[in-house]
């Protein structure tokens, strides 16, 4: 939306040829292109102590003399190797780098993430040499080796691992609270759970004790994030799960939970 | 709520939203509620002087649910809504995309904030023959600026910037166009490309 703004502004300050790439980066990145991240891209993860994941596709030898701190090296074998250590978050930042800018390692490796559906992969344009020769911190001797990524909690977002443990031992202070519709809850709910469906949590938020912590759920989290806003804007202590339940419809009572 | 109460609602509705056109304004039938309006749309619209409008950015949609949810400044709103919300510049409420700037004409109906009418704000008509295609954009990047006699410049927030543009781009933020056009530009007649997010 900004760009047809910017064209206009140029060509009323009399810049006479001005066109508009309109569909823009989702465009030139659907199209199979390249994108590129800067070293301000790394300082400003490390800056806010954000999760991203860096890695360096030189050679072992090169990598030892000096890297970027926190990178992961790309195996010989490949980054295919790697695979199963990537978050499974399609969102991560996620930066590859060579001793230069885009080289073919590293367009490779860039290829074959972006090919995983991750959607937030570039390539740093200056590469390691621009890293070093803009004075940053390296480090030396062999670089990571395991992709350690933990994907940061959004407002209001609970940890699966402390949801599971409210639906495994409940808690006398938090409610749990299942705000999908009457037709799904039919098919299967979390054992030790509220029921109320999001369209009537509205008329029906005085059913809700206000005296305990409202962690809400639905099947993927998007209805959950909502219940929250309208929980939090009526005051209450809450907070919500952005994860993916389903119920198995042939063994009633088992369900799977993931991110 | 039962098939045949949604019917009458919805026709009761219709005639209410036809009478507020001749009244220009809030249909008589509605309560007068207060405006919520994000900072950004203010600069263009007098929402603070006016009623019963919300206006923000499009945060996400559930169908089971019959709800929207749009962010205001820092704050969250649901909206409900049904068949009978009137939708405009969008196909479909699922469709809208994400950060889409939304007004809603809202009212409460049966204790719910309900949306009569949301509203995406229409995207800026480019001229198509100011317009560039993805084959056109990458024939210049692999000839680079010099040869290819261009600069491609990012409209959005240098941080987006920073984590991923296209190779070549030079960060333009929108909002600083004015101090940056200065020191990027050289002259009037060398091609400048301007692209963001897309259309959203």
């Amino acid at each position: 939306m900004l760009s047809p703004l910017a064209a206009r502004k140029a060509e009323k300050l009399g810049y006479k040829n001005v066109k508009v790439y309109h569909a823009g980066l989702p465009a030139w990145k659907k199209a199979g292109n390249v994108t590129v991240s800067n070293n301000a891209a790394i300082e400003d993860y490390n800056k806010i102590d954000a999760s991203y994941i860096l890695l360096d596709s030189r050679p072992a030898d090169q990598v030892a003399k000096g890297h970027i701190p926190k990178a992961i090296a790309i195996p010989k074998e490949g980054i295919d190797s790697l695979k199963d250590q990537f978050p499974k978050f399609m969102g991560a930042s996620i930066i590859v780098y060579s001793e230069d800018g885009v080289s073919d390692d590293a367009r490779k490796a860039y290829k074959t993430i972006s090919g995983w559906g991750y959607k937030q992969a570039s390539i740093l344009d200056q590469g390691y040499k621009g890293w070093q020769s803009a004075g940053k911190t390296v480090a030396t001797g062999p670089a990571g080796s395991k992709i350690d990524y933990v994907r940061k909690l959004l407002p209001g977002e609970v940890e699966l691992a402390v949801f599971k443990g409210f639906i495994d031992k409940p808690s006398p202070d938090t409610i749990i609270l299942d705000v999908r519709n009457v037709t799904e809850i039919n098919e299967g709910k979390l054992p030790n759970t509220m029921q109320l469906p999001l369209d009537e949590l509205e008329n029906r938020i005085s059913e809700v004790p206000k005296d305990k912590r409202i962690i809400v759920h639905c099947a993927t989290g998007a209805r959950a994030e909502m219940a929250y806003t309208i929980l939090k804007n009526a005051g209450y202590n809450t907070g919500y799960l952005r994860a993916k339940i389903d119920f198995d419809k042939e063994k009633p009572g088992t369900f799977t939970i993931e991110e | 709520m039962s098939r045949r109460s949604l019917f009458v609602i919805g026709a009761f509705t219709l005639t209410i939203v036809s009478a507020s056109w001749t009244l220009s304004g809030l249909a008589m039938a509605d309560e007068k509620l207060p405006a919520k309006s994000d900072q950004s749309c203010l600069k263009c619209h007098e929402y603070d002087k006016q009623s019963n409008i919300m206006a923000g950015k499009f945060k996400s949609a559930s169908v089971k649910a019959s709800c929207v949810q749009l962010q205001i400044d820092k704050g969250l709103e649901v909206i409900t809504f049904d068949d009978n919300t009137v939708l405009k510049n969008a196909p479909s409420i699922p469709e809208i995309p994400m950060e889409e700037s939304v007004r809603v004409t809202y009212v409460k109906k049966d204790g719910k904030t309900y949306a009569k009418e949301i509203e995406v704000k229409k995207g800026l008509a480019v001229p198509a023959e100011q317009l560039i295609s993805t084959e056109e954009v990458a024939e210049l990047v692999a000839k680079g600026p010099e040869k290819g006699k261009y600069i491609l410049l990012d409209s959005r927030p240098t941080d987006r910037y920073n984590e991923g543009h296209i190779p070549t781009a030079v960060a333009m933020p929108f909002f600083a166009f004015d101090k940056l056009a200065e020191k990027l530009f050289k002259d009037k007649e060398t091609l400048q490309i301007y692209y963001c997010a897309g259309f959203s």
